[in-house]
């Protein structure tokens, strides 16, 4: 079986008559790595709910675990395919589909930010990135960007108010869950590159 | 009861518009409801996202779903900003209760006092509204429009072909990876090692990453050998067409947003 | 159609070309079938087919493949599309779209085709495959042989002349092998399309084929026609290591005692209607039965995981209701067919601690039995391995040492051979056969009536949720449903004939 053959699948080199001259900045397996991750992310945005009903609107707890799993899995794709671009992909990916199912649709913007983020923190630190310390920083503003899109923009443009001592508080709290679900992240996306051969 | 809406199938008039009209649909209830600020607009919006959910026929166990999603919303609303609402300008709100009294030490200088005022969960239940607008526009769009549909109206919708590609090839592999999640809790449970439910999450997270990401380069050497991404310009097999009701609704939906925003504009 | 000239391919990195000096000419509507042990290269000259090597995966390669006369390195990975298609192992990874006429229409519109030619491909391929009642369906509702045939579907789009198969029945049940070769043959003969085909099921595409070409260590060594006196390792059959008398010797006691057992699903469906068994300890018990007649459901009720709705199964002096799976772990292994789903620690020496940590084993005997355990499944040097880094082959043999070290009395293997070359299938049942002559029962669902005819002691055959032959393999005097039967000591059957039956 071929599974344990490196691929360097990418078409635009052998193509180059009919598509435009420039390799393609993800190859066909960045693409379908994506994709598959973004499979993930769509069961765990829904397991999540599962697991703790519906959630974030009343307080903390419930949508601090949102933060643990799909944390993970965010940073283990965006550890896998190490391109900048990779994050924002899979967020958009997850977020249009599993945020309407679940009736949610204004949460697609807190998963846009945050993949935005973390592209950006991968376009900044380049191959520093794949590192505890590259993953850090990005999971610190990660966590915090999470909480602030989501009393300032989801519940604020739903309406709700909450007031700073709730909302401040939380930042730390929704740490605690992002920095480990970076590191495990990192830690799948490096044995994950090995399954793919790479 | 799974917590997530579901395709139904039926023939409706609401099941037979184009999957765009119905998605942007859901883009435009959004931003009318983040921009409608006057309570009796809220309502009259939320009723309106009623009219199609009522067309399409709900059957009875998304039913309860649905009003399930609806309790839980506006006693989360109502709750939470009879505590923290506090509103900008007119008379001292009428306080039912002190949660944490302002003399209370520490939390009372912390937070500044908590109570439950009556205007505050007013103020929250309505806002329940403007969350369950959305909530129905997203309904309407995934129970009536199966997913495949969804995806060629996204398509149609001018966004970008590998894009297109990545959301189907996702959502397509969601009940794989489902599947493959309960073998692994199984598996789990059965080597003893998985005792609660925390566990069985940490240890299962692994496995099921890894055997998804395995599937992937066998996947890419399938999609290349399909002459995938050789053309710049693909074609589709699947096609979305506007029909009558699409006519009727989006005139519909173009009075009744004009008025909303006119109204609301209009203070 | 098809010519390779002197053709030799290293992969990148590797020492030793996977191809050697291979010279080959396939002819127009020929049906060839490649076989050989795991790691021959066969799979590796598929890739070479249709372009993907060289294209796509990187290695040094000499000598030239022409497909139609025009050579490989000359033209584009679409270009070959449109003259060879191939198809892989697993169904599931091979489909991209949502339902299954979508995804039949995937090649043609990366081809660019226009909607009315797409239209007509797609219906032509439906009909090739006979997959026209599924054309809506959802492709995650398809069985393992509808999703291999709908993938088929997907390359016929692309109307190639030859068609490629590696491997193709390998993951699928009798039923889904039987529609898939079918479906082959009917390609081949009534529509001359060139078939070229890696199989290990020997026997059942013997009578389609045209000739057999055997591989070893990346050559092709010999070469066979079907009416041929096949050479040893093809006409393949199992002899089993002890005859079945010496293992009467430790029957007496009773090891599992399965009660008029019960069980359906939340949404209803029965799926075992009344089952009695009754397992000798030390006995080799095979359960045979298509997909669907309940054979792992009854299998998960010996690990404790499903409990019967009623009736009773017990094993030694624990009833199943009253444990839980986990405390059922040291008395029932219990082994997946996938490996993958049982393994999920990052280093091989923690798979095996981590079940015997729950075991409640101390720390000190823990570490004397995890490198037991992986010394005895021939893992010893791997304790700080990445599990992910290891081998299919060698995660299967890490799962059953997570097993093993727990020291079971009972042992289920959930189709131990599926998917597997002759080599290997002969390397796992004779490491079965060890573990059964330790004194452990064995018990093995497999869908290879030809396994568990040559190694079981006793066979079970389910069908529909009940039971419907049990008896000893050396007691000849019960009659077995035909297509039950050992196809290779059978000589009533013609694989023709099971072919036929099964497929409607």
């Amino acid at each position: 079986m071929t599974s344990e053959t490196e691929i360097n699948a990418d078409p635009g080199a052998a193509e180059n008559k009919k598509t435009s001259l420039n390799k393609p900045y993800f190859s066909t397996t960045d693409i379908i790595v994506i994709s598959m991750f973004g499979a993930l992310g769509i069961v765990i945005g829904i397991l999540g709910n599962v697991l703790h009903g519906v959630s974030g609107l009343l307080f903390i707890g419930p949508f601090l675990l949102h933060t643990l799993l799909p944390g993970i899995v965010v940073f283990a794709c965006a550890a896998t395919v190490r391109k900048a671009g990779t994050a924002t992909m899979y967020s958009l990916i997850v977020s249009l589909i599993a945020m309407p199912l679940m009736g949610v649709p204004l949460f697609i913007v807190m998963y846009v930010v945050q993949g935005l983020l973390i592209d950006g923190f991968t376009l900044a630190m380049k191959d520093r990135m794949w590192s505890r310390w590259g993953i850090i920083p990005a999971a610190t503003v990660y966590g915090i960007a999470g909480i602030l899109i989501l009393y300032y923009v989801v519940l604020g443009a739903s309406g709700l108010v909450f007031p700073e001592w709730v909302i401040i508080p939380s930042i730390p709290l929704n740490l605690v869950f992002a920095i480990p679900a970076a590191l495990v992240g990192l830690q799948i996306g490096q044995r994950a590159i090995t399954t793919l051969g790479g | 009861m799974r917590p997530i809406f579901q395709f139904v199938d039926g023939d409706t008039s609401v099941h037979r518009l184009d999957p765009r009209t119905k998605i942007l649909w859901l883009g435009i209830v959004t931003i009318l409801a983040i921009l409608i600020q006057r309570p009796d607009l809220l309502l009259a919006l939320f009723f309106l996202t009623l009219v199609p959910l009522v067309i399409s026929r709900v059957p009875m166990h998304q039913l309860r779903l649905i009003l399930f999603f609806y309790t839980f919303i506006f006693i989360g609303t109502t709750i939470s900003q009879g505590f923290f609402y506090q509103p900008l300008t007119g008379p001292p709100p009428d306080v039912l209760f002190w949660l944490i009294p302002p003399d209370t030490p520490l939390l009372g200088a912390f937070t500044g006092g908590v109570s439950f005022t009556l205007q505050g969960a007013l103020y929250g239940f309505i806002q329940g509204f403007r969350i369950l607008s959305m909530l129905n526009a997203s309904v309407t769009l995934v129970m009536t429009t199966p997913v495949n549909r969804i995806m060629a109206g996204l398509r149609e919708l001018r966004l970008p072909f590998t894009f297109m590609f990545m959301l189907t090839t996702a959502v397509r592999f969601v009940p794989t990876i489902i599947e493959e999640y309960r073998t692994i809790a199984n598996a789990l449970k059965v080597r003893g090692v998985a005792k609660n439910p925390l566990r069985l999450v940490q240890y299962s997270m692994s496995p099921l990453i890894l055997n998804s990401v395995r599937r992937c380069s066998q996947l890419a050497l399938a999609a290349e050998s399909r002459a995938f991404g050789s053309l710049a310009e693909r074609t589709y097999y699947t096609s979305v067409k506007f029909g009558t009701g699409d006519r009727v609704s989006w005139t519909c939906i173009g009075i009744s947003s004009v008025l909303l925003v006119w109204l609301s504009l209009a203070g | 159609m098809i010519t390779l000239e002197n053709l030799e391919f290293t992969y990148f990195g590797a020492e030793e070309p996977s191809l050697k000096n291979i010279n080959l000419s396939v002819k127009e509507g020929e049906f060839v079938v490649l076989a050989g042990p795991s790691g021959c290269g066969k799979s590796t000259l598929c890739l070479c087919l249709n372009g993907i090597i060289p294209h796509l995966l990187k290695g040094r390669m000499e000598g030239r493949v022409l497909v139609n006369g025009r050579d490989t390195r000359d033209l584009t990975i679409p270009e070959l599309s449109r003259d060879v298609g191939l198809v892989f192992q697993n169904p599931d990874n091979q489909i991209f779209a949502l339902t299954v006429d979508e995804d039949i229409a995937f090649g043609p519109e990366n081809l660019g085709l226009p909607r009315p030619a797409m239209e007509e491909r797609v219906v032509k391929a439906l009909s090739e495959t006979r997959m026209e009642p599924f054309r809506k369906k959802f492709v995650y509702n398809l069985s393992g042989g509808q999703k291999q045939r709908t993938a088929i579907a997907g390359i016929l789009a692309m109307n190639p002349g030859v068609l490629v198969f590696d491997e193709p029945t390998a993951d699928l049940d009798p039923r889904g092998t039987s529609e898939v070769l079918e479906t082959i043959r009917r390609l081949n003969r009534d529509e001359g399309r060139t078939v070229v085909i890696v199989e290990h099921k020997i026997r059942q595409v013997l009578p389609l084929c045209d000739r057999i070409l055997w591989m070893e260590g990346g050559r092709i060594v010999s070469e066979h026609e079907p009416g041929d006196p096949l050479p040893p390792l093809l006409a393949r059959g199992y002899t089993r290591g002890d005859g079945p008398a010496d293992r009467r010797a430790a029957a007496g006691q009773t090891a599992i005692r399965i009660q008029d057992v019960s069980f359906s699903y939340q949404d209803g469906t029965e799926v075992l209607k009344g089952v009695d068994l009754t397992v000798g300890e030390g006995e080799l018990l095979a359960i045979i039965g298509e997909n669907g007649s309940g054979k792992s459901t009854l299998a998960m009720h010996l690990n404790g995981l499903l409990k019967p709705k009623r009736g009773n199964v017990v094993i030694w002096d624990k009833n199943t209701r009253d444990t839980k799976p986990g405390q059922m772990a040291s008395l029932v292994g219990y082994l997946f067919q996938n490996p993958d789903h049982q393994i999920f620690s990052e280093s091989v020496y923690n798979e095996v601690a981590i079940g015997l940590k729950h075991a409640g084993l101390s720390t000190k005997n823990r570490d004397r039995v995890v490198h037991e355990a992986l010394k005895a499944v021939d893992l010893g040097g791997y304790a700080d391995r990445d599990p992910n880094t290891l081998s299919r082959g060698e995660r299967q043999r890490l799962a059953v040492a997570t097993v093993l070290a727990l020291n079971p009395r009972v042992i289920v293997f959930d189709e131990p051979t599926t998917g597997q070359d002759a080599a290997h299938i002969l390397d796992i049942m004779r490491y079965i056969e060890d573990i059964n002559r330790q004194g452990r029962t064995v018990v093995m669902i497999t869908h290879d009536m030809d396994l568990a005819w040559s190694y079981a002691d006793r066979i079970v055959v389910m069908a529909g949720g009940r039971v419907i032959h049990d008896a000893p393999v050396s007691d000849t005097s019960v009659s077995v449903p035909e297509i039950f039967r050992c196809p290779s000591k059978s000589q009533s059957i013609s694989v023709n004939g099971v072919l036929e039956e099964v497929v409607q």
